[in-house]
C-alpha cells in the first residue's frame, strides 16, 4: 500500500479552511508508510488516513462526482446537509459541493476523531464492526473523495448520476417516528452560568400503551446553523444533557419508564428486537435534570421527541439491565498532556447482551474503548473517537451484540486530550476533574444492555451459532463462548442458607440404568486416574450423584440434567484450596453396563469410558 | 496415579487465575503530584468578581504543606492571596475567593502557582464566560445534584449561617486544650440525604429502584425512621457494593454538618475531639466524608451548637478553617491560633 505523500496539493483556490490547513500540515509532516501506520496510540496526534485509489484500482483521474462521489454523499452526508438540515452548507448538487471538495476531502480523512464527517468515530482496526445506521466511509470512499478533491473536483458525465441528492421530502428523523411531541421553549441567556433543573411536563397523547422500538431528540434553536461562534463545546446547542423519563402522573416512581440520556449532537436510541421500551398512555415526559449551557448568545430552544413503535401487539422477551460503567468522582487530568487514561470496571452478575455502547466523556474526551475480560480472555469490543460537539451512540447491529457470560469484567478506558490540538477545551493549561458543567468531565458508558438467565443466555448463544453459520473453531468478537454448547458459567452452584441447591431435572425412576457404582478412568497427558461416581435415588425421587475423585473428598453434583442423549453433572472440585467448576458429560456407553465420559476441569477436557460395578 | 492427577489439578488452578494484568490506575498514598484548580468566576451583588480555587492533590493520604513563597504564589500583585499552605488529600474544590481589581479585563489572568513533591503547575484564572459560576454551579460541582438534578426548592439553597464563638484569634500553650464553638444556623435545604450514594444516576435512567427508595426515605418522617432502626450502615455497604450502579459524577450525600480542618500549618501533633468530618472528597467506603460510598451525617445539637476541642503539641501559629455545610453550599470561619511552648 502506497501513500500519496502530495494528497494535499493542488487544492481548489480559497476553500481551505483553518482545520483544512492543520489537517493538511499534519499530513505533509507525518505521512505514514502504509495503511497500519493510522495510528490511535494514545499520546500521539491523530494522522488522517490518507489513500491512495490506485492501491483500489482505480484510475485517480476517472474520479467524478456524478459516478463516484454523490452516491457517498447521498448515503451518508446530506441527510443533514441539505437546505435547513443540521449541516452548515448544503451538499445536494454539484454546485454546491464543488467549493468544499477540499474541506470535505479533510474532514473525512480525520474519520475517527474529533472533527471527523460524518460525526461516527468507530475506530475500524479494532473491535466489532457491525452497527446499526453506520453512516463511516470505507477505504475506497476516502480513497475516491482525495482523488477527487486533488484532481480538482470534476462533475463527470450528468448521465452518470444515478442517486438523489435533494431529499425534499426529508423531515430530518433518522428514524421513523410514529409520535413527536415538543417540550416548551426554553429562553437561555447569552452569559449565564450552568443550569441544571426540571422541564414543563409533556403529554404524551396516545390512547394505549405502546413499546418503543428507537427514540430520538433533536434541538430546535433559533442560533444560525454555523452556530454561536464560541470556539468551545456546544456552540450549536443549549440542551447538553437531558435525563427524563416517563410517567402517569401519580404513578409511583418504580412504574415510570426511564429512557436514554439525550446528549449534544446526539444520534438516535435504537432499542433491542427482545426489550422495547414502554410509553403509556397519558403518562407524561418529566425531567428534574435538564442542563442548559449559555453559548454565548441569547438563544431559544425546544426538543423534539420522536418514538418509533413495534406492532400494537408486540411483548418485550427481556429485561433491560441497571448496569452502570464509569468514575465520576476521582478524575484527574493534567494540563497540556494528551493520551491521559482514565479506567472504571463492572463485574457482571448477569449474563449480558449489550445492545448499544455510548461513550460519555466531556471537552477533553478523545476517545473510549470498551472491553471484556472473562477470566484470563481480554477482547475489546469496540473503540471509538469522541467527540464532545457530538455525542455517538452506537448500536450493534443484530447478531453482532456482545454475549457476555457473568463474571465478565466490563472495563472502559478513556483518553483524554487536554492540549491546544483539543479545539474543545477553553483553557488546557489547567488541570480538571469530575463534575457535571460543560468544563467538568464525566467518564461513563451509558450504553444499552439486557440481562438474560443461564437459559436465555444458551439460547442466544445458540441462535448466534445459527444465525453466523458458527463451526466449532469459529471465534466472534464479543462472544468467548458462542461455540460452548454447554456455556462455562463460572458461578453454577446456587445456594441456599449457605448450602448449595442440587438441581436435578432427572427421576430416578427412568434413570435406573445409571443407579449404581462406576468407576471412569481418565486418559490424560500425565496417564491414567480414575473417578468414582455415584448415582442414587434422592429423598424427593430424583436422580442424586457424587462424584469422588482421588484426592479430595466426594462431592455432590451440584446439578444433574438430561441432555440429548445421556446425563450432565455439575460439580465443584476442590483442590489447593481452590474451588475448581467441573461437568461430566456421560453418554451411552458402546457395551452393556458403560457410558462414555467427557469431563471439564476448567478448560481441561478429558474422556473415558465407565464401567458399572458388578455390572 | 495420584500424583499425576494432582498435577492436573494445580494446572487447571494455575490457570484460573489471573495472570496479571497490569492495574494502569493506582490510588497512591504519597508522592504524586498537587494541582492547583481553577474553579471559575462569580459576580458579587455590589458588581465585583470573586476567582474561585481549589486543588487536586492527587495523593490519597500524604499531607503537603508548602509555605507562601516561590512555591505557594500568585501573580500579578501579591503572592498572598490567601490560599492554604496546608493541603488535605484528593479533590478539594472551591476552596478558597481571590477578589480581583476592578481594572481586570477579560484578557488578563490571575496566576497560582504550586511546587511539591518536585512537580510544578499553574491554576491561570481568567474571566472566560465558560467558567461563570452561582450557587447552582457550586452545588452541582460539589456533587448535590447527582447526575444534574434539581428543583426549585434546591435551587433557593442558601449557604448555612456559621457564627464563631470566643474570637477569630486564640493563643494557648502546647499541649493544652482549646475549646472551639460554633453556632450554624440552616434553611434545612438539601434534605438530609441517606446513607449510601445511589451513584448520581443509573447508566441511562433516572427511575431506577436505588432513587426510588431514596425519594422515599427523604420523605419518611422522621419518627418512622427512628421507630425502624432499619439496616445496619455494613449492611448498607454490603448492599451499595452489590450494586452494579455506576457513580456517574460528582455525588455526596447531604447532611447538615460543621467541620474543623487546618488551612495553615502542619498537621503533625494536631488532635480534634470529636475526630472530624473529612472536607475533602474521600470516595472511599466508610471514610467520614460526605463523598464516600457510606456516609452518616452527625446529630444535628438542638441548639446548633457545634463544639470540638483541639490540641497542638507543637509550638507555632496555626489557621483553623471550620466548614459549616449543608451538602450543597457551605460557609466557612477561620480562626487563628498561636501555640506557645509547654510550661515546663
Amino acid at each position: 500500500m502506497t501513500i500519496h505523500r502530495q494528497a494535499f496539493d493542488g487544492l481548489i483556490p480559497g476553500a481551505i479552511t483553518a482545520i483544512g490547513v492543520a489537517v493538511a500540515a499534519t499530513a505533509l509532516l507525518c505521512a505514514p508508510t502504509g495503511l497500519t501506520a493510522q495510528s490511535h496510540t494514545p499520546g500521539e496526534l491523530h494522522e488522517p488516513h490518507i489513500l491512495a485509489a490506485a492501491d483500489f484500482g482505480i484510475d485517480p483521474s476517472a474520479v467524478t462526482f456524478t459516478k463516484d462521489i454523490a452516491p457517498i454523499l447521498a448515503r451518508s452526508c446530506v441527510q443533514c446537509h441539505r437546505a435547513g438540515g443540521a449541516g452548515p452548507m448544503a451538499f445536494t448538487n454539484y454546485q454546491e459541493v464543488r467549493r468544499y471538495a477540499p474541506r470535505i476531502r479533510n474532514k473525512t480523512a480525520i474519520r475517527d476523531r474529533m472533527g471527523a464527517m460524518p460525526p461516527w468515530y468507530v475506530e475500524k482496526d479494532i473491535g466489532i464492526q457491525h452497527y446499526k445506521q453506520d453512516p463511516s466511509l470505507t477505504d475506497e470512499e476516502l480513497a475516491k473523495i482525495q482523488a477527487w478533491a486533488n484532481n480538482g473536483a470534476p462533475e463527470g458525465d450528468p448521465a452518470d448520476l444515478k442517486v438523489e441528492l435533494d431529499p425534499v421530502s426529508e423531515d430530518g428523523w433518522r428514524i421513523e417516528p410514529d409520535l413527536v411531541v415538543k417540550s416548551n421553549e426554553v429562553f437561555v441567556e447569552g452569559g449565564v452560568a450552568d443550569w441544571w433543573g426540571e422541564i414543563e411536563p409533556i403529554d404524551i397523547p396516545l390512547e394505549h400503551d405502546r413499546y418503543v422500538k428507537a427514540v430520538e431528540i433533536r434541538e430546535v434553536n433559533d442560533l444560525p446553523s454555523e452556530g454561536s461562534g464560541r470556539e468551545t463545546v456546544g456552540a450549536r446547542y443549549v440542551f447538553h444533557h437531558l435525563i427524563y423519563i416517563s410517567r402517569v402522573p401519580g404513578a409511583h416512581l418504580l412504574e415510570a419508564t426511564g429512557w436514554p440520556v439525550h446528549e449534544v449532537g446526539r444520534n438516535p436510541d435504537f432499542f433491542s428486537e427482545e426489550a422495547g421500551r414502554l410509553l403509556k398512555a397519558g403518562s407524561q415526559i418529566t425531567s428534574e435534570s435538564a442542563h442548559l449551557h449559555s453559548n454565548g448568545t441569547d438563544t431559544r430552544a425546544h426538543l423534539e421527541f420522536g418514538f418509533e413503535f413495534f406492532p400494537e401487539d408486540y411483548v418485550p422477551k427481556y429485561e433491560t439491565a441497571r448496569l452502570g460503567i464509569g468514575d465520576g468522582l476521582n478524575i484527574s487530568i493534567a494540563p497540556d498532556q494528551n493520551g491521559q487514561e482514565l479506567h472504571a470496571y463492572n463485574v457482571l452478575e448477569d449474563n449480558l447482551k449489550i445492545i448499544a455502547f455510548e461513550p460519555h466523556l466531556h471537552a477533553p474526551g478523545d476517545r473510549m474503548c470498551l472491553e471484556a475480560i472473562w477470566k484470563q480472555h481480554i477482547e475489546t469490543l469496540s473503540c471509538v473517537g469522541y467527540d464532545h460537539n457530538w455525542v455517538r451512540t452506537y448500536s450493534f447491529a443484530e447478531n453482532y451484540e456482545p454475549l457476555l457470560p457473568k463474571g465478565t469484567v466490563l472495563h472502559i478506558t478513556g483518553y483524554m486530550n487536554n492540549t491546544e490540538s483539543n479545539s474543545n477545551v477553553p483553557d488546557t493549561r489547567n488541570w480538571q476533574g469530575s463534575g457535571n458543567r460543560s468544563v467538568a468531565n464525566m467518564f461513563i458508558d451509558l450504553g444499552i444492555q439486557l440481562r438474560l438467565s443461564d437459559e436465555e443466555f444458551v439460547a442466544e448463544m445458540a441462535k448466534r451459532r445459527e444465525v453466523l453459520d458458527l463451526d466449532v473453531n469459529d471465534h466472534v468478537i464479543g462472544c468467548p463462548l458462542c461455540m460452548a454448547e454447554i456455556p462455562l458459567l463460572p458461578d453454577i452452584v446456587e445456594e441456599e442458607d449457605g448450602e448449595p441447591i442440587v438441581v436435578s431435572d432427572v427421576e430416578a425412576s427412568a434413570a435406573a440404568e445409571f443407579l449404581g457404582t462406576w468407576t471412569l478412568p481418565l486418559e490424560s497427558p500425565q496417564g491414567t486416574f480414575n473417578i468414582g461416581l455415584e448415582f442414587s435415588e434422592g429423598d424427593d425421587g430424583m436422580l442424586a450423584a457424587s462424584v469422588n475423585p482421588p484426592t479430595s473428598p466426594p462431592e455432590d453434583a451440584s446439578s444433574i440434567r438430561r441432555s440429548d442423549d445421556g446425563l450432565v453433572l455439575k460439580f465443584t472440585l476442590t483442590a489447593f484450596g481452590s474451588s475448581i467448576p467441573a461437568t461430566i458429560t456421560l453418554t451411552s456407553g458402546d457395551e452393556a453396563n458403560t457410558m462414555n465420559a467427557v469431563v471439564d476441569l476448567a478448560g481441561f477436557s478429558l474422556s473415558g469410558t465407565a464401567t458399572k460395578e458388578g455390572g | 496415579m495420584i500424583g499425576r492427577f494432582a498435577v492436573l489439578l494445580l494446572a487447571a488452578v494455575s490457570i484460573s487465575i489471573p495472570d496479571g494484568a497490569e492495574a494502569q490506575r493506582h490510588t497512591y498514598t504519597k508522592g504524586q503530584p498537587l494541582y492547583p484548580a481553577y474553579e471559575g468566576w462569580e459576580q458579587n451583588e455590589d458588581g465585583s468578581i470573586d476567582m474561585l480555587f481549589g486543588y487536586m492533590n492527587q495523593n490519597w493520604e500524604q499531607l503537603l504543606d508548602v509555605p507562601i513563597g516561590a512555591d505557594n504564589q500568585f501573580s500579578p500583585g501579591t503572592a498572598d492571596q490567601g490560599q492554604p499552605t496546608h493541603f488535605l488529600p484528593r479533590r478539594n474544590r472551591f476552596v478558597f475567593k481571590v477578589r480581583i481589581p476592578s481594572d481586570f479585563e477579560e484578557d488578563d489572568e490571575l496566576v497560582w502557582t504550586l511546587r511539591a513533591n518536585g512537580h510544578e503547575f499553574k491554576a491561570y484564572g481568567s474571566l472566560r464566560k465558560d467558567l461563570f459560576v452561582d450557587n447552582v454551579v457550586i452545588m452541582s460541582e460539589t456533587g448535590a445534584l447527582g447526575a444534574g438534578s434539581s428543583n426549585p426548592e434546591i435551587r433557593a439553597n442558601v449557604p448555612p449561617a456559621v457564627e464563631l464563638q470566643g474570637g477569630m484569634e486564640r493563643s494557648v500553650r502546647a499541649g493544652e486544650t482549646l475549646r472551639l464553638e460554633a453556632i450554624v444556623i440552616d434553611d434545612g435545604q438539601p434534605n438530609r440525604s441517606s446513607l449510601v450514594l445511589s451513584g448520581g444516576g443509573s447508566s441511562d435512567d433516572e427511575d431506577d429502584e436505588e432513587d426510588a427508595q431514596e425519594e422515599d426515605e427523604a420523605a419518611a418522617p422522621e419518627e418512622e425512621e427512628e421507630e425502624d432502626a432499619g439496616p445496619t450502615p455494613r449492611q448498607l455497604l454490603a448492599s451499595a457494593l452489590r450494586s452494579s450502579t455506576a457513580t456517574v459524577t460528582v455525588s455526596k450525600r447531604s447532611g447538615l454538618h460543621f467541620t474543623w480542618f487546618i488551612y495553615r500549618g502542619p498537621e503533625e501533633g494536631v488532635e480534634f475531639d470529636p475526630p472530624q468530618i473529612k472536607p475533602w472528597e474521600d470516595t472511599r467506603p466508610f471514610a467520614n466524608s460526605p463523598w464516600a460510598r457510606v456516609w452518616e451525617a452527625p446529630e444535628l445539637p438542638e441548639d446548633g451548637r457545634w463544639v470540638s476541642e483541639v490540641t497542638f503539641t507543637q509550638p507555632g501559629t496555626y489557621v483553623l478553617r471550620g466548614r459549616a455545610d449543608d451538602g450543597g453550599l457551605f460557609s466557612d470561619v477561620e480562626v487563628t491560633v498561636v501555640v506557645r511552648a509547654a510550661v515546663s
